[in-house]
């Protein structure tokens, strides 16, 4: 069983001596567990994780009035923009022929759905960019077509190609610069939208592999929800619950990421690392309360912990370098060169044989 | 010695030391079982193997599902088809080599080398073309948690160390800097012990190579 941030908070409380909380108290303690568990993912790098930056048509929310005012303003932008009403007075702002013409208004809630809307998309640019979410620290691959491409930087990107921004085409890299600190630019702009999965069924829960029509394998066991779709990886901060969405490589930009773990916002939030690595968390803890100026200040034992804890980070990375220090290399790589090969020349004693 | 005589030495220990010992049973059974975790922890000393079930449709292995939340570190993979140890190699080696590495599909139903993504998972190229086909996964884990009557599953010669961790950790909870570090010190030189011996026990064995042979 997972440890959750109250066992670790007890457990340091307890270790500190002040399970009254006279000297500390367990929101500090929490704000300490917290800190370690960031240090921990940023400094060692241990969750990798799986995102997809959808070459999909953005689904539209549409709230105010004004807001359709605006779209009204430039139907060819807005052309196939899709909107979501939220309430049923949204829908009575629309007019009859606003509700038949652009924009329009479509309680669209997943892409299978848009299909429906197909009528209204011809013409739509797909999204140029994608965002990933806060807890990603680097972009360690990316992938189109479950194909390898390029992270670029910008200066990249310009340099191969100036319009970079407006070409559509195959992607073959992204770029993480220049859009904002959440926002990954797709080179070049995809220009063929993605594939999605036609679900059976309109509601629930996802129930097994056969309600997503484009997989074809056999469900493991015979009751419960499912767990895992074939040929995808679980994507998020944790692997249980049921899959709530199924993305498609094929037209699809693939990243994997290195990103924090699931914030400890709540006494029952289990740490998402294995037990042994988030019991390092209740020695960092023990570090920094004993290091804090005033009572129960123990700057020995602080400094103690600390070393403990940087010695532990090592290992950590260490064992995430194992496979990689165990590997056989080959002397020059195992790749060819690429550089220019060598220009043709004559044999060096040509002249003299041609005496 | 038996976690009961352990237990017991520790208890000597403290009052070898200091008179009056505050501290439970309890507690200092939790201090030995926590001394036990991260001497197996720093020397991974407890190595496991499971036999793994090769799906074709499984981009990454999760080592927590496998091991439980005892996990330490992926080990090598051995394959039983082929009677081969599995090449370790690095995604970006087969980033390099094949930008389209992920759909190669094994012509021998077994795969040829692993490699791991993160601190749990990990994988298998290239991929096997049905649900056929296992591997022998090595993993180090912690040990299970120790009985009265239970011994450590390290080496005898090792054991003190379990009783100078819980020495170091209980005084360390009660704030006794000097004593804690005093025998954190003690218990790190076995610690270091432990973790050589692990890692070389048999290497005074070893026949050299190179034409130089021990007399």
């Amino acid at each position: 069983m997972a440890r959750t941030r109250s066992d670790l908070t007890a457990a340091v409380l307890s270790r500190l001596g002040d399970t009254q909380e006279a000297i500390w108290t367990s929101d500090e303690i929490d704000g300490y567990l917290q800190d370690g568990l960031s240090e921990l993912c940023r400094a060692a790098k241990p969750i990798i994780d799986t995102v997809y930056l959808e070459n999909r048509h953005e689904p539209f929310v549409c709230t105010y009035q004004d807001e359709l005012d605006l779209l009204a303003t430039m139907p060819g932008f807005a052309v196939g923009r899709i909107s979501r009403i939220t309430y049923e007075d949204e829908r009575a702002l629309l007019t009859a022929n606003q509700q038949v013409t652009t924009p329009r208004a479509c309680p669209i809630t997943c892409p299978p759905e848009s299909e429906l809307y197909a009528d209204i998309t011809p013409g739509a640019l797909l999204p140029a960019v994608g965002d990933v979410d806060g807890s990603v620290i680097e972009i360690d691959r990316s992938l189109y077509d479950s194909r390898v491409i390029a992270s670029l930087t910008t200066r990249d990107a310009r340099n191969i190609d100036s319009r970079y921004e407006t070409h559509a085409g195959e992607p073959y890299g992204v770029v993480w610069q220049g859009d904002g600190p959440r926002t990954v630019r797709k080179v070049k702009r995809p220009s063929m939208e993605a594939d999605v999965v036609d679900v059976d069924g309109a509601f629930g829960l996802l129930r097994d592999g056969d309600d997503v029509a484009t997989t074809d394998d056999d469900v493991t066991g015979t009751w419960g929800i499912a767990r895992q779709i074939p040929g995808h990886h679980p994507m998020g901060s944790f692997s249980f619950g049921t899959p709530r969405r199924v993305y498609l490589d094929g037209k699809n930009i693939r990243l994997e990421v290195v990103r924090q773990a699931a914030p400890l916002d709540a006494p029952q939030d289990l740490i998402e690392l294995p037990d042994r690595y988030a019991d390092y968390l209740r020695d960092y803890a023990m570090g920094e309360a004993l290091a804090r100026p005033g009572a129960g200040h123990q700057p020995q034992l602080a400094q103690h912990y600390q070393a403990r804890w940087a010695t532990r980070i090592e290992r950590v990375k260490a064992r995430m370098r194992r496979v990689s220090t165990q590997r056989i290399s080959q002397l020059g790589g195992s790749q060819l060169p690429r550089t220019r090969p060598p220009s043709p020349r004559l044999p060096w004693p040509y002249a003299a044989m041609r005496m | 010695m038996t976690k009961a005589e352990i237990r017991t030495k520790v208890l000597r220990k403290l009052r070898q030391q200091r008179a009056g010992v505050p501290f439970s049973e309890a507690e200092i059974n939790q201090a030995i079982d926590d001394g036990y975790a991260e001497m197996s922890d720093a020397s991974e000393w407890n190595e496991v193997v499971q036999l793994l079930d090769l799906l074709a449709d499984r981009p990454y292995y999760d080592a927590r599902t496998v091991c439980g939340q005892s996990l330490l570190a992926i080990g090598p993979a051995f394959s039983p088809t082929t009677s081969r140890w599995l090449r370790p190699v690095v995604v970006g080696d087969l980033d390099g080599n094949d930008r389209r590495w992920e759909r190669v599909v094994s012509p021998s139903a077994a795969p040829d080398a692993y490699f791991t993504r993160g601190l749990w998972w990990f994988g298998y190229y290239p991929r096997v073309a049905s649900d056929t086909g296992t591997v022998k996964q090595y993993f180090t884990a912690l040990p299970a948690p120790m009985e009265d009557d239970d011994a450590p599953g390290f080496h005898d010669d090792f054991h003190d160390g379990l009783v100078e961790y819980a020495t170091y950790d209980l005084w360390a909870q009660a704030g006794e800097a000097t004593l804690a570090l005093a025998a954190w010190t003690r218990y790190a030189a076995i610690e270091a012990g432990l973790v050589a011996h692990t890692k070389s026990r048999n290497s005074t064995a070893r026949v050299a190579g190179y034409g130089a042979h021990a007399q």
